[in-house]
């Protein structure tokens, strides 16, 4: 073989190389639709999740967020809006969102975290084999509604009355939420919230579950005050409310969930259906306890609560 | 070599030729045939070198690496199965800590302890083992006696009886039993975890593990870059996988071969304290594509495998690179392998290349140059030699120079000699029939070739010698010797070369004793004289000599030459004699032929006539005989007609008395019918008396000639023939008429004929002209045509000649040939009898030996010729 050739297929074996690594691929867009105001703490897991993975944003991937800001009636807006904007991937923030997006998404596979009954409301044929093109992380299907009451009660042996409060329009999303809570302990139903508290004040109920909605969080600030106002003990499902000043909360760590939702979105951009994916169910569960305002409330908890607490505010 | 040596020759004799020096031969190329020849060497040994150290470095870096591979393979399959071992022990403790911490509520005490604390200490461990969802406490009867959970409210001494549940009589009799994993909501994967506590009566702890935590720690496991593990339970079904929606779907691995044999394995049932060591070696999988190893530990306690799975590619990645650090050395081995052999090979081939081109200029001629090689080996010696052996070849060279000059000399000669016999061959050509020019260059070029002063050729005629040509003699000896009848005797050269019949050579005119004509000699400046004589047959029949001027003997091979000349001569001589000699025969033999030919011509016609005229006897025989049969009742028929008109008068006469008595309707009936009878005898009388013209004119013409011959004068025979036929013709037809033209030969001569036979012909032929012009006229031609009749005679001193020519209808060519047979005729019947021109014939040919030809065109003329010959 003469020089000119070797040097000639040198030079084949290099170009040949290059035709690949010039070929770029779309950077992937993801949504992610949450109805909370103070998203950043949850997006941030999500954030965390993604870099887990390797993601870079704005390099590997695209982040597209959009917060109804607790006002459930944006949230379809919001979620044409992120499916216009050609998504690869919608990632929703629990039920009413995950509803919207469902709607709105056509085929664009959607992530859904922190949904109720997923199977019930019609999202997935099961949560083995969800079936459409929404997967995710859903809450446990029994919910946590008896253990919250039983927590209650151990707070506040003595309540006179136990009522429940929930989201606007959620009731009809939430039905097994209301079967629970009625085998568990009477049932008050409310929209208006300082109307419902201060009626439940008026009633001589001294405990209150508020049940998981996003609205609460969103508006966790007036919701702890008013309880508070009304010497009223209340346990919630997010941590975040206890921060903010609830009295107790027990429930799946929803930033947690955002975090892991990332998983999905990893598997449908690498070709998965999102059909074909397992629904799964939260294993782990955070108590916090705000000792101050048990204080504020003249609560003396019981070690047996103080022991299951993961966080305990002093 | 030896192809140098021709080269070498061969350039020596151009050099020769062209400029006659040696040096001129150090020029030229060296042969084409060297070039491949140095490469071959080159290549040959440098493939040699790098195919050798090319082997040695390929099969040391292949067997490098196949021992690498297997070394590699086994130490791989060690590293896996320590991973599956380490990941074994990992799920081991994972659920040893389970146990451990579920350990302390089992003992007897514990149990009998309050409810609260005893629910106290559930929560506390739950809180410390989140894998645990639920827990549950049962007496000694089965019955449950307290329940805690994540989810659910606790529930207090509900007494639920699970005595008969497996897991609790399992658990009494091994202290602790493990249920088969089972999913809880479809999808959760959890293990139901049973521990007997010590002591009497002991209770039972039972717990619902969620799974699920273990994929904390399967993900934990840091297996190679891209490798994991995952666990199946005894059926196969997946426990833990690093991608947790395959075990939140209940998949089964018991498929995959490596899960299956592993599955054999742990059926065999060899009872290996937990974690067992892993004793299967590294098997390859398929996965998404990719080609997976795999090793696995059991967990015989739980019935579950541990499967590590690492890819292929990575896993053989040290192989790998250490194959491309053989590949690079064995690379890098090979080119320095290459430019050592180039170097070696350049140094052994570079005095080679000297030598060769040494070698190829001493073979292309240059003897002077010496081969420069300075290896001192056994190349210096080969070129030593060969500089030594240009030396002798030069030395040899100059000598052989020498000899080719000469034959080269004579081969210039010779063909100075070819070509001079060539010219007098091309010269001899030229002048079949003159001499002068062949024998006029065979002098000059004997003067050329012999270097002669002159030359001259003397013939033999009459018994003298007489010069006929010669080539640089003065005028005044050229005078002297073609005034000279020179005789046989030795007194002259030309006599002395006559009697002796050989060359004779006289060294010196003046000297020679014998020579007589000295003063011609002076007079023509020869000295050196030679003869050679011209033989033919070994008879002499002239001399050609050559003379110098100077006394220079003729060399043997001048004699051979000019005998060659005299040969030449001699042929040329030879040549033009019998050229003549056959040009005389020829004209001889041409006459002859003529003369034959002639003679040819007259017998065949003679023959033609000889045929025709016997056809013609034969029918004239055939005729005479039947007109002889015919004639003999013809005469009855007329006779007795004529007889029968005399009776038929005389019964006439005699029966007048009697008609009279009868009624005029009788006698005019009568006498119409004797007048027909009358009439039909005189019808039978004229046709009887027609036939016999018929016969008697068939008669006639087997009758031949019958008058006597005598001379008369054509002409006027023919010019009253031709009145006969026309007056003859008018007479039948008033209307006749046509033009004649006579063109007598006044001067022919009276010709012996017999005249009334001549007549005869004449007449028919005539009447014959008039009948075919006139009915040519009636046939319709317009009115400008005017028949024709032209007659002509013509006399040669042989014959007389008449011809007879008319523009009547013609004659078709197709019955030419019957125009002389009797009975053919082309008239109307009755018109003709066919025989005129077949009596015309007999008489001309038969009677008188001449001939009638017919010449005609249809619709345009006939022309009868008639020859009569004077002497039949």
């Amino acid at each position: 073989m003469r020089r000119r050739d070797l040097m000639l297929l040198c030079v084949a074996a290099i170009g040949w190389r290059s035709p690949a690594s010039a070929l770029q691929e779309p950077i992937p867009r993801i949504a992610l639709l949450s109805p909370r105001s103070d998203a950043e703490e949850s997006v941030n897991a999500f954030r965390r999740g993604l870099r887990e993975l390797g993601y870079v944003e704005g390099n590997s991937i695209l982040l597209e967020i959009r917060s109804s800001r607790g006002d459930n009636e944006r949230l379809p807006g919001l979620a044409t809006e992120l499916v216009s904007l050609k998504s690869a991937v919608v990632v929703t923030n629990g039920g009413p969102a995950s509803c919207v997006t469902q709607d709105a998404a056509g085929s664009i596979p959607i992530v859904m975290s922190a949904v109720d009954d997923p199977v019930g409301l019609g999202f997935a044929q099961s949560l083995v084999h969800p079936g459409g093109n929404l997967t995710g992380l859903s809450n446990l299907p029994e919910g946590l509604v008896g253990k919250r009451m039983e927590m209650l009660l151990e707070a506040v042996p003595d309540p006179g009355c136990v009522t429940g409060l929930h989201g606007h329009g959620e009731q009809a999303g939430d039905p097994l939420y209301w079967r629970e809570i009625s085998t568990a302990a009477q049932t008050l139903r409310t929209d208006e919230l300082p109307t419902a508290v201060s009626q439940i004040s008026r009633e001589h109920c001294r405990a209150v579950m508020v049940m998981s909605s996003a609205l609460y969080v969103s508006a966790r600030v007036q919701l702890v005050a008013l309880p508070a106002r009304h010497w009223v003990a209340a346990i919630y499902d997010n941590r975040l409310i206890v921060d903010a000043g609830g009295l107790m909360s027990y429930g799946p760590d929803t930033n947690d969930m955002l975090r892991r939702a990332t998983t999905y979105v990893d598997k449908i951009l690498n070709g998965a259906k999102p059909g074909d994916i397992p629904i799964e169910q939260p294993t782990q569960f955070e108590m916090a306890i705000n000792l101050r305002t048990a204080k504020t409330l003249g609560l003396a908890l019981p070690p047996s609560l103080l022991l299951l607490a993961d966080e305990v505010t002093e | 070599v030896s192809r140098y040596l021709d080269i070498n020759l061969i350039g020596a004799r151009r050099s020769a030729d062209i400029s006659g020096t040696p040096a001129a031969v150090a020029t030229s190329q060296p042969p084409s045939g060297s070039w491949p020849a140095r490469r071959g060497l080159f290549r040959k040994y440098l493939l040699l070198f790098i195919g050798l150290v090319s082997a040695a470095l390929l099969i040391n870096a292949g067997i490098e690496i196949a021992f690498a591979y297997r070394e590699n393979q086994a130490m791989l399959a060690r590293l896996q199965s320590e991973k599956a071992d380490a990941a074994a022990q990992r799920i081991a403790q994972f659920i040893g800590e389970i146990e451990r911490q579920m350990g302390w509520t089992t003992q007897g005490q514990w149990a009998a302890g309050s409810v609260d604390q005893r629910r106290f200490d559930y929560v506390r461990l739950l809180r410390q083992v989140p894998a645990i969802t639920e827990l549950r406490q049962l007496d000694a009867g089965g019955k449950e006696q307290l329940k805690v959970s994540r989810l659910a409210m606790d529930v207090v001494a509900s007494g639920t009886d699970f005595s008969r549940d497996p897991l609790f009589s399992d658990a009494l009799a091994h202290k602790i039993s493990f249920s088969p994993v089972y999913f809880r909501n479809e999808s959760e994967p959890y293990l139901t975890i049973a521990i007997a506590g010590s002591g009497r009566n002991p209770g039972v702890t039972v717990a619902d593990v969620n799974l699920k935590l273990i994929w904390d720690v399967i993900r934990g496991l840091q297996i190679g870059r891209n490798g994991y593990a995952y666990v199946v339970d005894r059926q196969g079904r997946l426990i833990a996988h690093p991608d947790i929606s395959l075990v939140l779907r209940n998949t089964s691995f018991a498929m995959l071969p490596q899960v299956a044999a592993g599955l054999r394995e742990m059926g065999g049932g060899t009872s290996v304290p937990l974690p067992s060591g892993s004793n299967t070696n590294s098997t390859d999988m398929k996965n998404s594509g990719m080609r997976m190893l795999s090793a696995h530990a059991t967990l015989p306690a739980l019935g579950w495998l541990v499967f590590v799975v690492v890819p292929r590619a990575e896993a053989l990645e040290p192989l790998y690179e250490s194959a491309m650090r053989t590949a690079v050395v064995l690379l890098a081995g090979l080119v320095l392998a290459t430019l050592v052999a180039l170097f070696m090979v350049r140094r052994m081939v570079g005095p080679i290349r000297l030598l060769q081109a040494g070698t190829a200029r001493i073979g292309a001629g240059d003897l002077d140059s010496r081969i420069d090689v300075r290896t001192g080996d056994e190349l210096e010696s080969l070129a030593d030699q060969f500089n030594t052996m240009a030396g002798q070849l030069r030395q040899s060279y100059s000598g052989l120079e020498r000899k080719v000059a000469e034959r080269t000399e004579e081969l210039h000669e010779s063909l100075e000699y070819q070509t001079a016999i060539s010219d007098v061959l091309r010269v001899m050509s030229q002048s079949i029939t003159d001499i002068a020019p062949a024998l006029q260059t065979v002098v000059e070029m004997a003067v050329r070739l012999c270097h002669a002063s002159q030359a001259s050729i003397f013939e033999l005629e009459n018994g003298v010698y007489r010069w006929k040509v010669g080539h640089g003699l003065n005028a005044a000896y050229r005078d002297i010797e073609a005034g000279t009848d020179i005789t046989v005797g030795s007194d002259t050269l030309v006599g002395r070369v006559a009697v002796t019949g050989h060359a004779v050579h006289i060294a010196d005119a003046l000297s020679d004793p014998c020579y007589r004509p000295t003063n011609e000699a002076r007079i023509g400046i020869v000295r050196s004289m030679l003869g050679i004589p011209l033989l033919r047959e070994g008879v002499p029949v002239g001399v050609i000599t050559i003379a110098r001027a100077v006394v220079e003997p003729f060399t043997e091979r001048e004699v051979e030459m000019l005998t060659v000349f005299a040969d030449q001569a001699v042929i040329a001589i030879e040549n033009v004699r019998l050229f003549r000699e056959i040009e005389d025969k020829s004209v001889a033999a041409e006459e002859a032929s003529r003369t034959i030919e002639a003679a040819y011509r007259e017998l065949k016609a003679a023959q033609a006539n000889l045929i025709q005229a016997e056809k013609m006897a034969s029918l004239g025989q055939l005729t005479a005989g039947i007109a002889h049969e015919i004639k003999n009742p013809l005469n009855f028929v007329n006779n007795f007609a004529i007889l029968s008109v005399e009776l038929l008068n005389e019964l006439k006469e005699a029966a007048a008395p009697a008609l009279a008595l009868l009624n005029n309707d009788q006698r005019a009936e009568i006498g119409e019918v004797t007048g027909m009878l009358t009439s039909n005898l005189e019808k039978i009388t004229e046709h009887g008396q027609r036939a016999d013209g018929i016969v008697r004119s068939m008669l006639e013409h087997s009758r031949g000639s019958s008058g006597e011959r005598r001379e008369v004068d054509l002409n006027t025979l023919i010019d009253e023939a031709l009145n006969l036929a026309y007056h003859g013709a008018r007479a039948q037809d008033q209307s006749f008429n046509i033009t004649l033209e006579r063109d007598y030969d006044a001067d022919i001569a009276p010709i012996e004929v017999n005249p009334q036979d001549m007549t005869r012909v004449f007449l028919n032929i005539f009447s014959n002209g008039f009948y075919a012009a006139t009915r040519r006229a009636r046939n319709g031609e317009d009115a400008g045509f005017v028949p024709t009749l032209k007659v002509t005679t013509r006399d040669s001193c042989e014959a007389a000649e008449v011809r007879v020519w008319d523009n009547g209808t013609g004659i078709p060519a197709e019955i030419r040939d019957k125009l002389f047979q009797p009975f053919f005729t082309t008239k109307p019947t009755g018109e003709g009898t066919g025989l005129g021109l077949s009596i015309t014939y007999d008489i001309v040919t038969k009677v008188h030996g001449g001939s009638i030809a017919v010449d005609s065109n249809v619709g345009e003329y006939s022309e009868f010729t008639i020859r009569l010959p004077r002497k039949p």
